[in-house]
């Protein structure tokens, strides 16, 4: 009568009930309740080699490793948001300690549209979990982890891209609805990666109403074959669940068992809950059956109450779309180092500008980024950044795995950088595991 | 309280029974377990009421090996089941044997029904078990406890067919489907050795002219009237329920406090914190069953004063069997009891006692007295290790608001309670290994008793009102009602005090003190779109377990 899952698998699971954005906000307390009513009643913490983990309280140093909060970190943490990503921690070390062999953090609030620079709220993130948790790892199990980000959600996961835009070692895959139809409107396949990691970045955008079959479509014939080649030591998945075909905020046909089926075949060590907004109809099922694949165990009754097989076809045109996507980007991906000679050729650094919308702080944020190119590591990277003209800040980042070229280059940029003209300066010395600051005025 | 009241526990060795009036232990027995449990409960009875007045007792509670035995040893009576599911784990996999049967219907986590139950295949399976003989039923639904109508309807399916039909939501009220099927299994499969033990029981009661009614133990330390007893199946696991309660009732607990309970071949450990012993977070484990049973929270580690003496690698290990009694009072086997009557801690044939240590002692390259401190010292060991994964299985229990977590109260036992025959002998070993005071209370020999003589009614019940649905459940007490709009959360704070107090009544609680402790509120709103469609309120209440009056 007991269960016993085949891989053992860790869950995380902390719905935050007493956190919302606002009440009535998709992002809200009852998020996970339902949720947690089915897997009390399904018992699935019962099964053995189902092993529940508390989360613990990231550290300000965890988020500070990823972000620069301006003008202060401080002014943008809470503890909901240090639990969500200690939550994702906890399940990331429990991985790489061999406690388990998988591991699920089921914590809100989400956080994977929280790029390096945080000004505020953007698509209900503010720190990127997922990120967070990676440095985490880099930190305390070793800096040459090989990561593999497979991003989920229906959303463009804008901001793991830009966290690992530089990062040659962290690939990262995001499936979302095409951003000419949803927030936050990007995620196109141009978007490839850093001058030093072209191509650590694919971008897979699919047509509304996009069903089971096409998602499965990309996992085997992209996703996989990418992973096969990258050959990543950790794989994460950003676990969103608003692909659903009763989602409020989306318009995709993904139903429970095409999340069941997608976890089984991608093999994440670690999922980590992103967004997903049907809380009655979709998020129940969809958790239990992503649960059950981690674990190893039978999914297919997990179905949703008005699930029936072929209830949600597409055009044979949408069809054909999703199958000639997948071969262009993985032919694209297989000539990334030829396309990278090609766009970037013999300059000494590449300058690119951005605008960043802030939809919970209704603020536009510019950036103007220059990354050294370099064949030796991701780069040293000076990244300016302002919501107004006269309050600029400039990041100079000093990356992972830095070679001594580069390191010089980002210490002649911080020694130059006067309180002249930014108001913040600051210096992210990622292999001291370092953040200095110039600050202007008395403020911070 | 005026009157005498009687508790006896029926254990695995002992029979132990104690008359308790006004705080005072008027007398204690003990005497040896035999097959027949009536048998040597009634023995025990006849030496409590030897010069008492009968009509003086006030309530007369049992606890008993019966039910647990019933379902460790396999011989629970053969029993139907008849589930239903909808989306989730394949349900033919919490299946308890082969007389079981998955049959259409669904209801969904807010109580919706998504299928209806379907009744021909039901009826079918039903027509087939009563032609086998089956005489007992459990019907089992996922989510009746947020409505109970398919539960209800193959209840009446079954008709009068059955002399006994459990239905899930009557028996376990919380979320665990297979925990539900398990329980509402045993409810079904102990019904009727249960019910004919109170019968014989009450008839020799009165046979000794005792009127008082007879009580039960059940596994959370509450008492209830065997009349009113709905599930059979929370007698099991009374005896260290019994044992729980008498380290409460003989005045040793302060704070925080470690309990321990050292019989023959086990220490069962519990933990008090805030006044009051911990319960089980889901539910008891049974034999192989994992259940919804509300219990108190205890482990049992594999040594006690019987447990056999080896040596592995040159190391002193316990258990985990007995080999028969210690050598001291008649048996082969070295053991920790024997290594107390070698250093004159407790009396006992210590020649026999030393002649099996020596072996152990000639492995150790010791003197006899030093391998039986060797002994002792393994024994704490053993004890104090199992407490301290307990303490960290207990601290690690989830929270799930932010509140909880940055609040999160650890328990930290200052101190440290043994009952049980060694007890007092084994002491001084517990508190080095534990690093923790010990106390050992007077009548640790009977604590069980004492536990089962004094423990109070206590109760647990679950309310769910959802507002949007117009709906409100709580199990415990069969209400499954319908609610306007407008039913806030006060409304269910009235509502479940309500229902907890006629709970306990219902089981025959006598304490006007009984106090209602509300022990979790949760309200969510319900949002169907992007506006506001009612509210779920969600709450826990009990009686916490605890006891009458303690011993002066």
């Amino acid at each position: 009568m007991n269960l016993r899952a085949p891989q053992r698998t860790g869950i995380v699971f902390f719905p935050a009930f007493d956190w919302a954005i606002d009440p009535t906000h998709p992002e809200r307390e009852e998020r996970l309740l339902y949720t947690r009513d089915q897997i009390f009643e399904e018992g699935l913490l019962d099964i053995d080699g189902i092993v529940q983990f508390p989360p613990r309280v990231a550290a300000e140093a965890d988020v500070a490793r990823v972000h620069t909060g301006l003008p202060a970190l401080a002014d943008h943490l809470s503890d909901s948001h240090l639990i969500s990503a200690g939550g994702a921690i906890e399940a990331g070390r429990r991985v790489l300690d061999g406690e388990v062999e998988r591991a699920f953090a089921l914590v809100r609030p989400p956080g994977h549209h929280a790029r390096r620079v945080v000004w505020g709220l953007r698509g209900f993130c503010v720190i990127n979990i997922e990120a967070v948790m990676i440095e985490h790892l880099r930190r305390h199990h070793g800096p040459d982890l090989r990561v593999a980000v497979v991003d989920t959600d229906c959303h463009h996961g804008d901001g793991t891209q830009d966290v690992y835009w530089n990062d040659p070692d962290t690939l990262f895959i995001s499936i979302h609805q095409d951003g000419r139809t949803l927030y936050p409107g990007s995620g196109f396949p141009d978007e490839f990666g850093g001058p030093n990691a072209y191509g650590a970045t694919l971008n897979v955008p699919l047509p509304p109403g996009t069903t089971d079959e096409g998602l499965l479509h990309v996992i085997d014939h992209l996703v996989l074959p990418v992973l096969e080649d990258w050959k990543p030591d950790l794989v994460i998945n950003s676990a969103g669940q608003d692909n659903h075909f009763t989602d409020p905020i989306t318009d995709m046909a993904i139903t429970a068992q095409g999340y069941a089926e997608l976890t089984r075949r991608l093999r994440p060590h670690v999922a980590v809950l992103e967004g997903g907004y049907s809380v009655q109809d979709a998020l129940p099922y969809v958790n239990t059956g992503i649960l059950l694949a981690m674990a190893g165990l039978d999914t297919r009754h997990v179905v949703e109450p008005d699930y029936r097989p072929g209830r949600f076809t597409v055009s044979e045109d949408a069809r054909r779309y999703v199958e000639r996507l997948c071969e262009i980007l993985l032919e694209k991906y297989r000539d990334r180092d030829g396309l990278r000679r090609s766009a970037f050729g013999d300059r000494a650094h590449h300058r690119e500008e951005r605008q960043v919308f802030y939809d919970g702080a209704g603020i536009t944020e510019h950036q103007a980024e220059t990354v050294r190119l370099c064949d030796a590591c991701g780069g040293s990277v000076q990244l300016e950044t302002w919501v107004q003209p006269s309050r600029k800040a400039l990041v100079v980042e000093i990356p992972r795995r830095c070679c001594p070229a580069c390191r010089s280059d980002a210490e002649a940029a911080w020694e130059r950088a006067g309180l002249d003209r930014y108001r913040w300066v600051e210096l992210r010395d990622r292999p001291a595991d370092r953040v200095e600051r110039k600050t202007a005025g008395r403020s911070g | 309280m005026n009157g005498i009241y009687l508790g006896i526990d029926v254990g695995g060795t002992h029979t132990d029974g104690v008359a308790v009036e006004n705080g005072r232990i008027l007398r204690k027995a003990k005497v040896p377990t035999q097959d027949d449990l009536v048998e040597c409960t009634l023995d025990a009875l006849e030496t409590l009421l030897d010069g008492l007045n009968p009509r003086s007792v006030r309530r007369v509670v049992l606890s008993t090996t019966l039910v647990t035995n019933a379902i460790v040893q396999g011989r629970l009576e053969p029993t139907g089941t008849l589930l239903t599911a909808g989306p989730g784990i394949d349900p033919a996999v919490f299946a308890p044997d082969d007389r079981c049967r998955v049959v259409g219907g669904a209801v969904d986590h807010r109580g919706r029904e998504i299928v209806p139950v379907d009744e021909g295949a039901a009826t079918e399976h039903l027509d087939r078990l009563a032609g086998d003989g089956v005489r007992t039923v459990a019907v089992v639904g996922k989510f009746s406890t947020r409505n109970p109508t398919h539960e209800l309807r193959l209840a009446e399916l079954a008709g009068d067919r059955f002399d006994y039909v459990a239905q899930g939501h009557r028996v376990a009220g919380t979320l665990n489907f297979p925990r539900r099927v398990a329980t509402a299994y045993l409810a079904a499969g102990a019904w009727r050795s249960h019910r004919e033990f109170v019968a014989a029981m009450t008839a020799a009661l009165r046979r000794f002219s005792v009127l008082a009614p007879l009580y039960v133990l059940r596994a959370d330390g509450g008492t209830q009237m065997a009349a009113a007893l709905a599930n059979p199946a929370e007698t099991a696991l009374s005896g260290p329920a019994a044992s729980v309660m008498g380290v409460d009732a003989l005045g040793a607990v302060d704070g925080d406090t470690l309990s321990l309970d050292i019989g023959g071949t086990t220490t069962d450990i519990s933990v008090f914190t805030g006044g009051a012993a911990l319960l089980e977070p889901r539910g008891a484990t049974v034999g192989s069953y994992r259940t919804q049973l509300r219990a108190l929270y205890t482990r049992s580690t594999g040594a006690g004063g019987d447990s056999c003496v080896r040596l592995e690698d040159g190391r002193v290990r316990l258990g985990p069997d007995r080999c028969g009694p210690p050598a001291a009072f008649g048996g082969t086997h070295p053991t920790p009891t024997d290594a107390l009557v070698v250093l004159g801690r407790i009396l006992g044939d210590r020649h026999r006692a030393a002649d099996a240590l020596r072996p152990v002692a000639r492995g150790l390259d010791l003197p006899v007295e030093a391998a039986a401190r060797a002994v002792l010292r393994e024994l704490g060991r053993t004890v104090a290790e199992a407490a301290r994964k307990f303490l960290d299985e207990i601290n690690a229990q989830p929270v799930y608001t932010i509140h909880e977590l940055l609040q999160g109260h650890r328990v930290r036992p200052l101190r440290a309670v043994a009952v049980g025959g060694p007890a007092r002998a084994a002491a001084p070993y517990l508190e080095d290994a534990l690093d923790l005071p010990v106390r050992v209370p007077e009548h640790f020999d009977v604590a069980n008793a004492v536990g089962a003589a004094l423990a109070r009614v206590n109760v647990e019940v679950h309310l769910v009102a959802d507002t949007a649905r117009g709906y409100l459940s709580i199990p415990q007490v069969d209400a499954y009602e319908r609610i306007d709009r407008r039913f806030s959360l006060e409304d269910a704070r009235q509502r479940i005090d309500r229902a907890v107090l006629d709970l306990a009544r219902a089981r025959g609680a006598l304490d006007p003190d009984d106090r209602v402790e509300r022990v979790d509120e949760e309200s969510f709103n319900v949002i169907q779109g992007f506006s506001t469609a009612g509210a779920i309120h969600r709450l826990r209440a009990q009686i916490r377990p605890g006891i009458l009056a303690r011993i002066a």
